[in-house]
């Protein structure tokens, strides 16, 4: 117990006060290994932000052609849980870039496995993933997915 | 007495003096309930996220998806061992049992959303497992000798009041050193995001001014830290306690995150320990009242 009560405020105090979290890159940190930083990091929720709004795709290459595939199929959880799968935001934030593609690139060989299980009538041979994006807007999540308004970006394609 | 003697006194007496059980176990009723919620809302979709039939991302382990039908085995064991804590059955077995369990969905398929309360529910858990959380209120408790007031160490109740402390204070600091926060951008842009309800697009709507936009943050990233203090002065606590409770439910309704309400259940770890005993004794006397009356 006192083991875990030491690891506890020793994690707490080293992450959730960090001197350069805190605006205070002057004053020294506590030390912290890769696996406490990541197990106690609590308190850095929403502390980013975006002026667009997304939405994720997916495609799949049938016979001769792309053709989009059903997103909830393969993520069915809310939209914006969908999206941090995606993003692959815990690989991203804490390993970087090339985490992120290694995620992509599992997703690619998942998804065109699950999809030609689900549907042997039309399987797909490449995948692809992306997001449309378009500006934030008060109307609503979408109240700016207007055409000529939104902007596509593929993340990612396979092979 | 030697300086190294009088710290392992003064950690032992904060660690380990005895305290009522009755805290911790409402805790764990608390959790549990709030457990067996959560991991139902993944039941329609166990083989997607939890098998190799499915689409996930592992953190930082090798890809160990089982087959769909040792995913649901598991799935299931993972139900059925939230409950138990619920029903407070033989914690010794049940908290490492669930604590397994859990970190097993989480390493395969949770954690790459990179949330803080499923971080929280590890240690949640950890202080269940060696608190002594089944004491009291529990289906496999021994009953105590009528003259003998039940006791567990305060070890239990004091890891999970630091922990929450922490969250609220770390929460606020860190947002107040962050320029996104300090001009308001952050929370104008979050209510227009993909966690935003309704509501919070209705509230974007009403025309807040971008020095409205940065009173508003002030007046969040001021309630997260004043949270931490309310809390940890024993005579302001149910102040905090309302403020919180206010806090999570406003965030429910404002955001799509209703996981967050779990940072509520440990509320009650801060509460007096008589008036939790009396509450709990209160709630199960209706309890049988009412179940006296069904079968008859």
């Amino acid at each position: 117990m006192s083991f875990v009560a030491l690891v506890v405020v020793y994690g707490n105090l080293a992450v959730a006060f960090n001197p350069q979290k805190l605006g205070l890159a002057a004053l020294p940190s506590l030390p912290t290994g890769f696996a406490l930083r990541d197990a106690f990091l609590v308190t850095g929720m929403f502390t980013g932000y975006a002026t667009h709004n997304s939405d994720p795709f997916l495609e799949g290459f049938v016979r001769d052609r792309f053709v989009p595939l059903d997103l909830r199929e393969h993520f069915p959880l809310r939209a914006a849980i969908t999206y941090t799968q995606l993003v692959a935001a815990h690989h991203t934030d804490m390993l970087g870039a090339s985490a992120q593609r290694a995620v992509w690139a599992a997703y690619a060989t998942q998804i065109k496995a699950r999809h030609n299980r689900l549907h042997p009538d039309t399987p797909i041979s490449r995948l692809r993933l992306g997001v449309v994006v378009f500006p934030q807007s008060p109307l609503g999540y979408r109240g700016a997915k207007l055409d000529g308004r939104t902007t596509r970006f593929l993340w990612y394609t396979d092979p | 007495m030697s300086p190294l003697r009088a710290v392992t006194t003064r950690w032992n007496a904060l660690w380990f003096a005895p305290a009522s059980p009755y805290p911790l176990a409402a805790f764990r009723i608390l959790l549990g309930a709030y457990l067996v919620a959560y991991f139902a809302t993944m039941l329609p979709h166990v083989t997607v996220l939890f098998s190799s039939h499915g689409v996930r991302a592992p953190w930082l382990v090798p890809d160990y998806a089982p087959p769909p039908l040792l995913a649901w085995s598991l799935y299931l064991l993972l139900c059925g061992a939230a409950f138990a804590l619920l029903l407070g059955w033989r914690m010794a077995v049940t908290a490492p049992v669930l604590l397994g369990l859990y970190l097993h969905h989480y390493f395969l398929a949770l954690a790459v959303k990179h949330s803080a309360f499923e971080r929280l529910i590890v240690v949640y858990l950890l202080a269940l497992w060696l608190g002594g959380s089944d004491r009291v209120w529990a289906c496999s408790s021994r009953p105590a000798h009528p003259e003998l007031k039940p006791t567990v160490p305060s070890f239990g109740a004091r890891l999970l009041r630091f922990q929450t402390i922490v969250l609220y204070l770390g929460a606020g600091l860190w947002k107040a050193a962050n320029a996104g926060w300090q001009s308001g951008v952050v929370l104008a842009s979050t209510l227009q995001s993909m966690w935003a309800t309704p509501l919070a697009f209705w509230w974007v709507r009403q025309g807040i001014t971008p020095e409205g936009w940065a009173t508003l943050s002030r007046l969040v990233i001021g309630g997260e830290i004043l949270l931490a203090v309310l809390l940890w002065i024993p005579r302001t606590r149910y102040v905090g306690i309302a403020l919180g409770v206010l806090f999570h439910v406003g965030n429910s309704v404002i955001l799509s995150i209703p996981e967050f309400l779990v940072c509520i259940a440990p509320y009650v770890v801060f509460m007096p320990e008589a008036h939790v005993e009396r509450i709990g004794a209160r709630l199960r006397r209706l309890w049988l009242r009412t179940r006296s009356r069904a079968g008859a």
